[in-house]
Protein backbone atom coordinates (compact mmCIF):
# COMPACT_ATOMS: atom_id res chain seq x y z
CA UNK A 1 0.00 0.00 0.00
CA UNK A 2 2.95 2.34 0.66
CA UNK A 3 3.82 2.47 -3.04
CA UNK A 4 0.81 4.67 -3.80
CA UNK A 5 2.33 7.44 -1.69
CA UNK A 6 5.49 7.67 -3.78
CA UNK A 7 3.70 10.28 -5.89
CA UNK A 8 3.62 13.89 -4.71
CA UNK A 9 -0.08 14.27 -5.51
CA UNK A 10 -0.96 11.22 -3.42
CA UNK A 11 1.10 12.47 -0.47
CA UNK A 12 -0.70 15.81 -0.72
CA UNK A 13 -4.01 13.99 -0.99
CA UNK A 14 -3.23 11.94 2.10
CA UNK A 15 -2.35 15.05 4.11
CA UNK A 16 -5.52 16.74 2.88
CA UNK A 17 -7.56 13.68 3.89
CA UNK A 18 -6.18 13.72 7.44
CA UNK A 19 -6.62 17.48 7.75
CA UNK A 20 -10.12 17.65 6.30
CA UNK A 21 -11.26 14.47 8.06
CA UNK A 22 -9.99 15.79 11.39
CA UNK A 23 -11.22 19.39 11.24
CA UNK A 24 -14.65 18.51 9.81
CA UNK A 25 -15.33 15.84 12.39
CA UNK A 26 -14.36 18.07 15.35
CA UNK A 27 -16.61 20.92 14.20
CA UNK A 28 -19.19 18.25 13.37
CA UNK A 29 -19.68 17.55 17.09
CA UNK A 30 -21.03 21.09 17.57
CA UNK A 31 -23.05 20.87 14.35
CA UNK A 32 -24.73 17.61 15.41
CA UNK A 33 -25.40 18.66 19.02
CA UNK A 34 -26.63 22.14 18.12
CA UNK A 35 -28.59 21.03 15.03
CA UNK A 36 -26.72 23.18 12.51
CA UNK A 37 -26.84 20.86 9.49
CA UNK A 38 -29.03 23.13 7.40
CA UNK A 39 -26.96 26.26 7.97
CA UNK A 40 -23.90 24.09 7.20
CA UNK A 41 -25.39 23.18 3.86
CA UNK A 42 -26.26 26.83 3.24
CA UNK A 43 -22.70 27.91 4.02
CA UNK A 44 -21.33 25.21 1.69
CA UNK A 45 -23.44 26.56 -1.18
CA UNK A 46 -22.44 30.12 -0.35
CA UNK A 47 -18.73 29.18 -0.37
CA UNK A 48 -19.21 27.66 -3.79
CA UNK A 49 -20.60 31.00 -4.98
CA UNK A 50 -17.41 32.55 -3.61
CA UNK A 51 -15.27 30.01 -5.46
CA UNK A 52 -16.96 30.83 -8.78
CA UNK A 53 -16.52 34.55 -8.13
CA UNK A 54 -12.82 33.92 -7.47
CA UNK A 55 -12.45 32.23 -10.85
CA UNK A 56 -14.43 34.99 -12.53
CA UNK A 57 -12.25 37.74 -11.08
CA UNK A 58 -9.03 35.76 -11.34
CA UNK A 59 -8.25 35.76 -7.60
CA UNK A 60 -7.60 32.81 -5.30
CA UNK A 61 -11.03 31.17 -4.86
CA UNK A 62 -10.32 30.29 -1.22
CA UNK A 63 -10.28 34.01 -0.34
CA UNK A 64 -13.62 34.73 -1.99
CA UNK A 65 -15.17 31.57 -0.54
CA UNK A 66 -14.21 32.61 3.02
CA UNK A 67 -15.85 35.96 2.29
CA UNK A 68 -19.05 34.34 1.00
CA UNK A 69 -19.21 31.85 3.87
CA UNK A 70 -19.03 34.75 6.33
CA UNK A 71 -21.62 36.78 4.42
CA UNK A 72 -24.00 33.80 4.63
CA UNK A 73 -23.40 33.35 8.38
CA UNK A 74 -23.72 37.10 8.90
CA UNK A 75 -26.98 37.42 6.96
CA UNK A 76 -28.61 34.53 8.82
CA UNK A 77 -27.40 35.86 12.19
CA UNK A 78 -28.70 39.36 11.45
CA UNK A 79 -32.12 38.17 10.32
CA UNK A 80 -32.61 35.68 13.17
CA UNK A 81 -31.19 37.90 15.94
CA UNK A 82 -33.47 38.68 18.90
CA UNK A 83 -36.13 36.30 17.59
CA UNK A 84 -36.92 38.46 14.57
CA UNK A 85 -37.25 35.48 12.25
CA UNK A 86 -37.05 31.70 12.53
CA UNK A 87 -33.70 30.22 11.57
CA UNK A 88 -35.03 27.68 9.09
CA UNK A 89 -36.66 30.08 6.59
CA UNK A 90 -33.80 32.57 7.00
CA UNK A 91 -31.34 29.89 5.89
CA UNK A 92 -33.73 28.88 3.10
CA UNK A 93 -33.84 32.43 1.73
CA UNK A 94 -30.09 33.07 1.71
CA UNK A 95 -29.15 29.51 0.72
CA UNK A 96 -31.07 30.02 -2.53
CA UNK A 97 -29.74 33.55 -2.99
CA UNK A 98 -26.14 32.37 -2.70
CA UNK A 99 -26.72 29.51 -5.10
CA UNK A 100 -28.38 31.94 -7.53
CA UNK A 101 -25.26 34.12 -7.34
CA UNK A 102 -23.08 31.07 -8.09
CA UNK A 103 -25.17 30.23 -11.16
CA UNK A 104 -25.13 33.86 -12.26
CA UNK A 105 -21.31 33.99 -11.97
CA UNK A 106 -21.00 30.74 -13.96
CA UNK A 107 -23.20 32.35 -16.63
CA UNK A 108 -20.91 35.39 -16.71
CA UNK A 109 -17.85 33.21 -17.32
CA UNK A 110 -17.81 32.99 -21.09
CA UNK A 111 -15.55 29.94 -21.10
CA UNK A 112 -15.97 26.46 -19.65
CA UNK A 113 -13.89 25.92 -16.50
CA UNK A 114 -13.21 22.27 -15.66
CA UNK A 115 -11.61 23.13 -12.32
CA UNK A 116 -14.97 24.38 -11.02
CA UNK A 117 -16.17 20.80 -11.05
CA UNK A 118 -13.56 19.79 -8.48
CA UNK A 119 -15.11 22.36 -6.09
CA UNK A 120 -18.56 21.00 -6.84
CA UNK A 121 -17.83 17.28 -6.53
CA UNK A 122 -14.46 17.31 -4.78
CA UNK A 123 -11.11 16.18 -6.09
CA UNK A 124 -8.70 15.39 -3.31
CA UNK A 125 -5.89 14.38 -5.68
CA UNK A 126 -5.87 17.83 -7.27
CA UNK A 127 -4.96 19.52 -3.95
CA UNK A 128 -1.69 21.40 -4.48
CA UNK A 129 1.07 22.23 -2.01
CA UNK A 130 -0.17 25.84 -1.87
CA UNK A 131 -3.73 24.66 -1.18
CA UNK A 132 -2.38 22.45 1.59
CA UNK A 133 -0.55 25.35 3.22
CA UNK A 134 -3.69 27.50 3.24
CA UNK A 135 -5.76 24.56 4.49
CA UNK A 136 -3.23 23.86 7.25
CA UNK A 137 -3.17 27.50 8.36
CA UNK A 138 -6.98 27.69 8.48
CA UNK A 139 -7.14 24.27 10.18
CA UNK A 140 -4.79 25.46 12.93
CA UNK A 141 -6.97 28.56 13.40
CA UNK A 142 -10.12 26.44 13.70
CA UNK A 143 -8.72 23.79 16.05
CA UNK A 144 -6.77 26.39 18.07
CA UNK A 145 -9.95 28.41 18.60
CA UNK A 146 -11.78 25.28 19.72
CA UNK A 147 -8.97 24.51 22.20
CA UNK A 148 -8.90 28.04 23.63
CA UNK A 149 -12.67 28.37 24.03
CA UNK A 150 -13.47 24.71 24.62
CA UNK A 151 -15.39 25.31 27.88
CA UNK A 152 -17.34 28.28 26.58
CA UNK A 153 -18.26 26.57 23.28
CA UNK A 154 -19.36 23.47 25.15
CA UNK A 155 -21.55 25.42 27.59
CA UNK A 156 -23.12 27.47 24.80
CA UNK A 157 -23.81 24.31 22.78
CA UNK A 158 -25.42 22.54 25.73
CA UNK A 159 -27.45 25.31 27.31
CA UNK A 160 -27.08 28.76 25.69
CA UNK A 161 -29.55 30.49 27.99
CA UNK A 162 -27.85 29.17 31.11
CA UNK A 163 -24.43 30.06 29.72
CA UNK A 164 -25.62 33.62 29.16
CA UNK A 165 -27.28 33.73 32.59
CA UNK A 166 -24.02 32.77 34.26
CA UNK A 167 -21.94 35.44 32.60
CA UNK A 168 -20.73 33.89 29.30
CA UNK A 169 -21.28 36.00 26.17
CA UNK A 170 -23.45 33.38 24.51
CA UNK A 171 -24.29 35.45 21.41
CA UNK A 172 -20.61 35.94 20.57
CA UNK A 173 -19.87 32.24 20.99
CA UNK A 174 -22.88 31.17 18.92
CA UNK A 175 -21.54 33.34 16.13
CA UNK A 176 -18.04 31.93 16.67
CA UNK A 177 -19.33 28.37 16.15
CA UNK A 178 -20.90 29.42 12.82
CA UNK A 179 -17.70 31.22 11.79
CA UNK A 180 -15.65 28.09 12.57
CA UNK A 181 -18.15 26.04 10.58
CA UNK A 182 -17.67 28.44 7.66
CA UNK A 183 -13.86 28.14 7.78
CA UNK A 184 -14.12 24.35 8.02
CA UNK A 185 -16.22 24.23 4.87
CA UNK A 186 -13.78 26.49 3.04
CA UNK A 187 -10.90 24.20 4.07
CA UNK A 188 -12.75 21.14 2.78
CA UNK A 189 -14.56 22.31 -0.31
CA UNK A 190 -11.81 21.47 -2.82
CA UNK A 191 -11.16 18.00 -1.38
CA UNK A 192 -14.71 16.71 -0.95
CA UNK A 193 -16.76 19.23 -2.89
CA UNK A 194 -19.59 21.59 -2.01
CA UNK A 195 -22.24 18.90 -2.34
CA UNK A 196 -20.64 16.33 -0.05
CA UNK A 197 -18.81 18.46 2.53
CA UNK A 198 -21.76 18.40 4.94
CA UNK A 199 -21.50 14.60 5.10
CA UNK A 200 -17.93 14.79 6.32
CA UNK A 201 -19.03 17.23 9.02
CA UNK A 202 -22.23 15.54 10.16
CA UNK A 203 -21.65 11.77 9.76
CA UNK A 204 -18.54 11.19 11.95
CA UNK A 205 -20.08 13.10 14.87
CA UNK A 206 -23.39 11.28 14.38
CA UNK A 207 -21.54 7.94 14.50
CA UNK A 208 -19.86 9.02 17.74
CA UNK A 209 -23.20 10.18 19.15
CA UNK A 210 -24.61 6.68 18.56
CA UNK A 211 -21.89 5.12 20.70
CA UNK A 212 -21.49 7.44 23.67
CA UNK A 213 -23.30 9.75 26.05
CA UNK A 214 -20.01 11.35 27.07
CA UNK A 215 -19.07 14.52 25.20
CA UNK A 216 -15.33 13.99 25.70
CA UNK A 217 -15.51 10.53 24.12
CA UNK A 218 -17.41 12.10 21.21
CA UNK A 219 -14.51 14.46 20.56
CA UNK A 220 -12.19 11.42 20.31
CA UNK A 221 -14.43 9.04 18.34
CA UNK A 222 -15.65 11.59 15.80
CA UNK A 223 -12.20 12.46 14.33
CA UNK A 224 -11.25 8.80 14.53
CA UNK A 225 -14.15 7.95 12.19
CA UNK A 226 -13.59 11.04 10.04
CA UNK A 227 -9.87 10.47 9.45
CA UNK A 228 -10.19 6.68 8.99
CA UNK A 229 -12.92 7.10 6.38
CA UNK A 230 -11.01 9.86 4.58
CA UNK A 231 -7.81 7.81 4.28
CA UNK A 232 -9.77 4.64 3.46
CA UNK A 233 -11.83 6.43 0.82
CA UNK A 234 -8.73 7.97 -0.73
CA UNK A 235 -6.99 4.57 -1.06
CA UNK A 236 -10.08 2.83 -2.43
CA UNK A 237 -10.70 5.61 -4.94
CA UNK A 238 -7.07 5.29 -6.12
CA UNK A 239 -7.13 1.51 -6.59
CA UNK A 240 -10.56 1.30 -8.16
CA UNK A 241 -10.47 4.66 -9.94
CA UNK A 242 -13.53 6.03 -8.12
CA UNK A 243 -14.47 9.63 -7.26
CA UNK A 244 -12.74 10.25 -3.91
CA UNK A 245 -15.36 12.46 -2.22
CA UNK A 246 -18.17 10.02 -2.93
CA UNK A 247 -16.10 7.04 -1.79
CA UNK A 248 -15.28 8.74 1.53
CA UNK A 249 -18.94 9.60 2.16
CA UNK A 250 -20.11 6.07 1.31
CA UNK A 251 -17.58 4.59 3.77
CA UNK A 252 -18.76 7.05 6.43
CA UNK A 253 -22.38 6.09 5.87
CA UNK A 254 -21.41 2.43 6.16
CA UNK A 255 -19.71 3.19 9.52
CA UNK A 256 -22.89 5.04 10.53
CA UNK A 257 -25.02 1.94 9.92
CA UNK A 258 -22.57 -0.17 11.95
CA UNK A 259 -22.60 2.27 14.89
CA UNK A 260 -26.41 2.41 14.75
CA UNK A 261 -26.41 -1.30 15.61
CA UNK A 262 -24.49 -0.48 18.81
CA UNK A 263 -26.58 2.57 19.68
CA UNK A 264 -26.60 3.57 23.35
CA UNK A 265 -29.83 4.49 25.13
CA UNK A 266 -30.71 7.93 26.39
CA UNK B 1 -29.39 48.78 53.88
CA UNK B 2 -29.19 48.69 50.10
CA UNK B 3 -31.30 46.01 48.38
CA UNK B 4 -29.39 43.28 46.44
CA UNK B 5 -32.07 43.40 43.76
CA UNK B 6 -33.80 46.67 43.03
CA UNK B 7 -36.52 46.75 40.38
CA UNK B 8 -37.74 50.22 39.44
CA UNK B 9 -40.66 50.81 37.08
CA UNK B 10 -39.87 47.66 35.09
CA UNK B 11 -41.89 47.16 31.91
CA UNK B 12 -41.09 44.25 29.58
CA UNK B 13 -42.80 43.52 26.29
CA UNK B 14 -42.51 40.80 23.68
CA UNK B 15 -42.98 42.45 20.31
CA UNK B 16 -46.02 44.59 21.11
CA UNK B 17 -47.42 42.41 23.92
CA UNK B 18 -46.77 43.76 27.41
CA UNK B 19 -45.59 40.97 29.74
CA UNK B 20 -44.76 43.03 32.80
CA UNK B 21 -45.88 46.54 33.60
CA UNK B 22 -44.39 49.02 36.02
CA UNK B 23 -43.00 46.53 38.54
CA UNK B 24 -41.34 47.97 41.64
CA UNK B 25 -39.68 45.57 44.07
CA UNK B 26 -36.81 45.65 46.51
CA UNK B 27 -35.24 42.42 47.64
CA UNK B 28 -32.76 42.43 50.49
CA UNK B 29 -29.83 40.17 51.23
CA UNK B 30 -30.86 36.82 52.67
CA UNK B 31 -34.55 37.08 51.82
CA UNK B 32 -36.49 34.07 50.57
CA UNK B 33 -39.04 35.50 48.13
CA UNK B 34 -41.82 33.51 46.51
CA UNK B 35 -43.15 34.75 43.17
CA UNK B 36 -46.67 33.58 42.44
CA UNK B 37 -49.35 34.15 39.85
CA UNK B 38 -51.35 32.34 37.18
CA UNK B 39 -49.85 31.01 33.92
CA UNK B 40 -48.62 33.76 31.65
CA UNK B 41 -48.50 36.27 34.49
CA UNK B 42 -44.88 37.19 33.82
CA UNK B 43 -43.14 35.20 36.59
CA UNK B 44 -40.50 33.68 34.31
CA UNK B 45 -40.16 36.99 32.48
CA UNK B 46 -39.36 38.66 35.79
CA UNK B 47 -36.59 36.14 36.55
CA UNK B 48 -35.18 36.51 33.04
CA UNK B 49 -35.22 40.28 33.30
CA UNK B 50 -33.32 40.08 36.60
CA UNK B 51 -30.74 37.85 34.89
CA UNK B 52 -30.53 40.23 31.94
CA UNK B 53 -31.73 37.57 29.49
CA UNK B 54 -34.48 39.97 28.45
CA UNK B 55 -33.97 43.71 28.30
CA UNK B 56 -36.58 46.01 29.81
CA UNK B 57 -38.68 48.25 27.57
CA UNK B 58 -38.81 50.73 30.42
CA UNK B 59 -37.49 51.00 33.94
CA UNK B 60 -34.38 49.62 35.47
CA UNK B 61 -33.00 46.70 37.45
CA UNK B 62 -29.99 47.07 39.71
CA UNK B 63 -28.09 44.12 41.15
CA UNK B 64 -25.77 44.55 44.12
CA UNK B 65 -26.14 48.31 43.59
CA UNK B 66 -24.83 48.10 40.01
CA UNK B 67 -26.04 47.31 36.50
CA UNK B 68 -27.14 43.87 35.21
CA UNK B 69 -23.90 42.79 33.52
CA UNK B 70 -21.69 39.71 33.15
CA UNK B 71 -19.96 40.45 36.46
CA UNK B 72 -23.31 40.56 38.30
CA UNK B 73 -24.48 37.38 36.56
CA UNK B 74 -21.45 35.52 37.87
CA UNK B 75 -22.78 36.21 41.39
CA UNK B 76 -26.14 34.57 40.60
CA UNK B 77 -27.25 30.97 40.25
CA UNK B 78 -30.21 30.07 38.04
CA UNK B 79 -32.33 26.93 37.82
CA UNK B 80 -34.39 27.30 34.63
CA UNK B 81 -37.83 25.85 34.03
CA UNK B 82 -38.06 22.17 33.28
CA UNK B 83 -37.91 21.43 29.57
CA UNK B 84 -35.42 24.17 28.75
CA UNK B 85 -32.49 21.77 29.03
CA UNK B 86 -31.63 19.29 26.24
CA UNK B 87 -31.58 15.97 28.10
CA UNK B 88 -30.24 14.07 25.08
CA UNK B 89 -27.01 16.05 25.28
CA UNK B 90 -24.12 13.64 25.88
CA UNK B 91 -22.89 14.80 29.25
CA UNK B 92 -22.60 13.08 32.63
CA UNK B 93 -23.93 14.61 35.84
CA UNK B 94 -20.46 15.48 37.20
CA UNK B 95 -19.43 17.31 34.01
CA UNK B 96 -22.80 19.03 33.71
CA UNK B 97 -22.44 20.43 37.23
CA UNK B 98 -18.84 21.40 36.49
CA UNK B 99 -20.14 23.67 33.72
CA UNK B 100 -21.46 25.90 36.49
CA UNK B 101 -17.79 26.65 37.30
CA UNK B 102 -16.84 27.46 33.69
CA UNK B 103 -17.65 31.18 33.76
CA UNK B 104 -15.35 31.58 36.78
CA UNK B 105 -12.35 29.83 35.20
CA UNK B 106 -10.06 31.73 32.85
CA UNK B 107 -9.49 31.01 29.18
CA UNK B 108 -7.43 27.88 28.51
CA UNK B 109 -8.03 26.76 32.12
CA UNK B 110 -9.33 23.29 32.71
CA UNK B 111 -11.09 22.28 35.92
CA UNK B 112 -8.61 22.22 38.79
CA UNK B 113 -8.55 20.01 41.87
CA UNK B 114 -10.38 22.66 43.87
CA UNK B 115 -13.09 22.86 41.19
CA UNK B 116 -13.53 19.10 41.42
CA UNK B 117 -13.71 19.18 45.20
CA UNK B 118 -16.33 21.90 45.00
CA UNK B 119 -18.46 19.89 42.57
CA UNK B 120 -18.18 16.89 44.90
CA UNK B 121 -19.22 18.94 47.94
CA UNK B 122 -22.18 20.49 46.16
CA UNK B 123 -23.36 17.16 44.71
CA UNK B 124 -23.15 15.59 48.18
CA UNK B 125 -25.02 18.59 49.59
CA UNK B 126 -27.99 17.99 47.27
CA UNK B 127 -27.78 14.22 47.82
CA UNK B 128 -26.83 13.52 44.20
CA UNK B 129 -23.20 12.38 44.50
CA UNK B 130 -24.19 8.81 43.65
CA UNK B 131 -25.54 10.10 40.30
CA UNK B 132 -22.22 11.68 39.23
CA UNK B 133 -21.46 9.11 36.49
CA UNK B 134 -24.97 9.00 34.99
CA UNK B 135 -25.82 10.62 31.64
CA UNK B 136 -28.27 13.46 32.33
CA UNK B 137 -30.88 11.78 30.12
CA UNK B 138 -31.20 8.90 32.59
CA UNK B 139 -32.21 10.99 35.60
CA UNK B 140 -35.68 11.02 37.14
CA UNK B 141 -37.48 14.35 37.46
CA UNK B 142 -36.50 14.87 41.10
CA UNK B 143 -32.89 13.78 40.50
CA UNK B 144 -32.57 16.14 37.54
CA UNK B 145 -33.81 19.09 39.62
CA UNK B 146 -31.25 18.34 42.35
CA UNK B 147 -28.52 18.24 39.70
CA UNK B 148 -29.58 21.61 38.21
CA UNK B 149 -29.71 23.11 41.69
CA UNK B 150 -26.17 21.78 42.21
CA UNK B 151 -25.06 23.39 38.94
CA UNK B 152 -26.50 26.70 40.09
CA UNK B 153 -24.80 26.44 43.49
CA UNK B 154 -21.36 25.38 42.32
CA UNK B 155 -20.41 28.93 41.36
CA UNK B 156 -21.03 30.01 45.00
CA UNK B 157 -23.75 32.50 44.06
CA UNK B 158 -25.15 35.16 46.37
CA UNK B 159 -28.58 35.06 44.74
CA UNK B 160 -30.37 31.89 43.68
CA UNK B 161 -33.23 32.09 41.16
CA UNK B 162 -35.46 29.05 40.70
CA UNK B 163 -38.20 28.75 38.06
CA UNK B 164 -40.86 26.25 39.15
CA UNK B 165 -38.39 23.64 40.41
CA UNK B 166 -41.17 21.39 41.73
CA UNK B 167 -43.50 21.41 38.72
CA UNK B 168 -44.23 17.94 37.43
CA UNK B 169 -42.73 16.15 40.44
CA UNK B 170 -44.62 13.79 42.74
CA UNK B 171 -45.52 15.07 46.20
CA UNK B 172 -42.58 13.31 47.90
CA UNK B 173 -40.02 14.75 45.49
CA UNK B 174 -41.63 18.19 45.75
CA UNK B 175 -41.18 18.07 49.52
CA UNK B 176 -37.53 17.02 49.15
CA UNK B 177 -36.76 19.86 46.73
CA UNK B 178 -38.45 22.46 48.96
CA UNK B 179 -36.62 21.16 52.04
CA UNK B 180 -33.37 21.29 50.08
CA UNK B 181 -33.94 24.90 48.98
CA UNK B 182 -34.89 25.84 52.56
CA UNK B 183 -31.68 24.19 53.85
CA UNK B 184 -29.57 26.03 51.27
CA UNK B 185 -31.25 29.32 52.12
CA UNK B 186 -30.70 28.87 55.86
CA UNK B 187 -27.24 27.34 55.59
CA UNK B 188 -25.64 29.75 53.15
CA UNK B 189 -27.70 32.85 53.87
CA UNK B 190 -28.52 33.07 50.16
CA UNK B 191 -31.06 35.44 48.70
CA UNK B 192 -33.61 33.21 46.95
CA UNK B 193 -36.17 34.10 44.28
CA UNK B 194 -38.54 31.20 43.93
CA UNK B 195 -41.16 31.06 41.18
CA UNK B 196 -43.94 28.58 41.91
CA UNK B 197 -47.61 27.77 41.47
CA UNK B 198 -47.95 26.01 44.80
CA UNK B 199 -47.76 28.35 47.76
CA UNK B 200 -48.96 26.19 50.69
CA UNK B 201 -46.00 23.82 50.87
CA UNK B 202 -43.47 26.63 50.89
CA UNK B 203 -45.15 29.65 52.52
CA UNK B 204 -43.90 28.74 56.01
CA UNK B 205 -40.32 29.33 54.75
CA UNK B 206 -40.97 32.48 52.74
CA UNK B 207 -40.03 35.92 54.00
CA UNK B 208 -42.02 37.61 51.28
CA UNK B 209 -44.55 36.72 48.63
CA UNK B 210 -45.11 38.57 45.37
CA UNK B 211 -48.36 38.12 43.46
CA UNK B 212 -47.91 38.91 39.81
CA UNK B 213 -50.30 39.24 36.93
CA UNK B 214 -48.61 41.57 34.50
CA UNK B 215 -48.47 44.08 37.33
CA UNK B 216 -47.46 43.48 40.92
CA UNK B 217 -50.73 42.96 42.85
CA UNK B 218 -49.23 42.44 46.28
CA UNK B 219 -45.79 42.14 47.83
CA UNK B 220 -45.02 41.50 51.46
CA UNK B 221 -45.01 38.97 54.29
CA UNK B 222 -47.14 35.87 53.52
CA UNK B 223 -49.53 36.60 56.40
CA UNK B 224 -50.17 40.10 55.08
CA UNK B 225 -50.35 39.22 51.40
CA UNK B 226 -52.21 35.92 51.24
CA UNK B 227 -55.69 37.44 51.47
CA UNK B 228 -58.80 36.25 49.74
CA UNK B 229 -59.50 39.64 48.08
CA UNK B 230 -56.00 39.83 46.55
CA UNK B 231 -56.04 36.25 45.33
CA UNK B 232 -59.50 36.52 43.77
CA UNK B 233 -58.26 39.50 41.81
CA UNK B 234 -55.08 37.74 40.66
CA UNK B 235 -56.65 34.41 39.80
CA UNK B 236 -59.95 35.95 38.64
CA UNK B 237 -62.02 33.23 40.20
CA UNK B 238 -62.55 30.56 42.75
CA UNK B 239 -60.03 31.06 45.50
CA UNK B 240 -60.49 30.51 49.20
CA UNK B 241 -58.06 31.30 51.98
CA UNK B 242 -58.35 29.09 55.05
CA UNK B 243 -56.59 30.04 58.26
CA UNK B 244 -54.19 27.19 59.10
CA UNK B 245 -52.55 26.65 62.49
CA UNK B 246 -49.73 29.14 61.90
CA UNK B 247 -50.40 30.60 58.47
CA UNK B 248 -53.05 31.10 55.80
CA UNK B 249 -53.61 28.27 53.31
CA UNK B 250 -54.77 28.85 49.75
CA UNK B 251 -57.34 26.70 47.98
CA UNK B 252 -57.52 27.50 44.27
CA UNK B 253 -60.33 26.29 42.03
CA UNK B 254 -62.22 24.20 44.59
CA UNK B 255 -64.83 23.09 42.07
CA UNK B 256 -66.57 20.75 44.49
CA UNK B 257 -68.06 23.72 46.34
CA UNK B 258 -68.94 25.94 43.43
Amino acid sequence: MSEIFQYDFMRHALMAAVLVGGVCSIIGVYVVLKGLSFIGDGVAHASFGGVVLGFLLGINPLITSVLFAFIMVGLVSIFTGKGKMKTDPAIGVFFSFMMALAILFIGLMRSYNAELYSYLFGSIISVTATDLLIMLALGIIVLGTVAVFFKELLYVTFDPEMALASGIRAGHFNFLILALLGLTIVISIKSVGMILVLALIVIPASCAHQLTRNIKTMFILSPLFGITASIGGLCLSYYFDLPSGATIVIILTFIFFLTALKRVKG
Amino acid sequence: MEPVIQIKGLTVSYNSEVALQDINMEIYKGEFVGILGPNGSGKTTLLKAVLGLISPAQGEIRLFGGPVDAAARKRMGYVPQKGSIDLTFPVKVFDAVMMGRYPLMGLFRYPSRSDRILVEEVLKGVDAWHLRGKPIGELSGGEAQRVWIARALVSNPEILLLDEPTTGLDVMSQGQIIDLIHRIHEGKGLTVLYVTHEVNNVSCYLDKVAYLKKTLYAYGHPNDVIKVETLREVYAGEVEVIQGVDRPLVVVGDHCHV
